[in-house]
């Protein structure tokens, strides 16, 4: 990275952090706790925001998929395969905390619900995505490969999506737009909302960036190395 | 195990999680920085000023 650009990202990550750490002070001591549910509620404002960018991560995935099978760059595929490994963290956080909440509220860790069957589905369809890339193609064919799935994947994200409205299912439904929220508990989902999207840009910034330095260094390695085998036969 | 404890739980998981990659991403720049300067050597660079 150059030197002003390393900084750049030094201090959005301090922004991020901060905004993280806000996040989380106000899911503990600024929302009110919800009289049914109780405490476990609070997991609602984990759970959602990673959901959100889960989401978000498999979309910019789905457009530079398609970039990538257009216009043939390979930058195209750098961003979705970073989008990829931040999406499969933050995806499978939201089951990891969904899980949570059902032990919590059902009394049990799984039930194979149209919402919960579908999320896990969508996860398998994007680790398979990561995991294609290392099944011994070409590089630019396990590219290819991958975003034909990243394309065909993405499918399952709205049937994800609107499972709670085609089925009938356990999953409460999506409050926010049924103005099931008090303020506080509105206001403090959208930090929380903006604190994981800040954190999901931060993480493919990075891990994009230093995917490219990567690329570098190999390319220059098998370079020198292609020489060094010149100059002794 | 009570609702608070699920909560605590869940979050501390998150909040391992993304220190973990951070992590995961610090060793990696570490290793580059260090095939970077085994390949500055290997060329004879000097890059000092």
């Amino acid at each position: 990275l150059k030197n002003s650009a390393y900084i750049g990202n030094a201090w959005y990550g301090l922004l991020t952090a901060a905004l993280m750490l806000t996040a989380l002070g106000m899911i503990f001591l600024f929302a009110p706790e919800e009289k049914t549910m109780g405490l476990i509620q609070k997991i609602f404002y984990f759970h959602v925001p990673l959901a959100w960018v889960s989401f978000l991560a498999f979309t910019v995935i789905f457009v530079c998929s398609i970039l990538y099978l257009a216009k043939g760059k390979i930058i195209w595929d750098n961003i979705a395969l970073a989008s990829g490994k931040i999406g499969v963290i933050f995806n499978t956080l939201m089951l990891i905390t969904g899980v949570f909440w059902g032990k919590s509220v059902w009394g049990i860790w799984w039930t194979w619900d149209p919402r919960l069957t579908t999320s896990l589905i969508l996860w398998f369809i994007y680790v398979g995505y990561l995991l294609i890339r290392h099944f011994g193609f070409e590089k630019e064919q396990g590219a290819r490969f991958a975003a034909v799935i990243g394309i065909i994947g993405f499918a399952d994200v709205p049937i994800v999506a609107l499972s709670i409205t085609f089925w009938q299912t356990l999953h409460p439904s999506a409050l926010v737009f049924e103005n099931g929220l008090s303020s506080r508990m509105l206001f403090t989902l959208m930090i929380s909302l903006i604190a994981f999207s800040s954190l999901y840009l931060y993480l493919v910034k990075t891990e994009f960036g230093l995917h490219k330095q990567e690329e570098i260094v190999n390319e220059a390695e098998a370079i020198l190395s292609a020489d060094e085998e010149n100059n002794l036969s | 195990m009570s609702g608070i404890t699920y909560l605590w739980l869940a979050s501390l998981i998150i909040w391992v999680f993304f220190f973990a990659y951070l992590g995961y991403l610090n060793f990696r720049q570490k290793k580059l920085h260090s095939r970077l300067q085994a390949l500055i050597k290997k060329c004879g660079l000097n890059l000092d000023p």
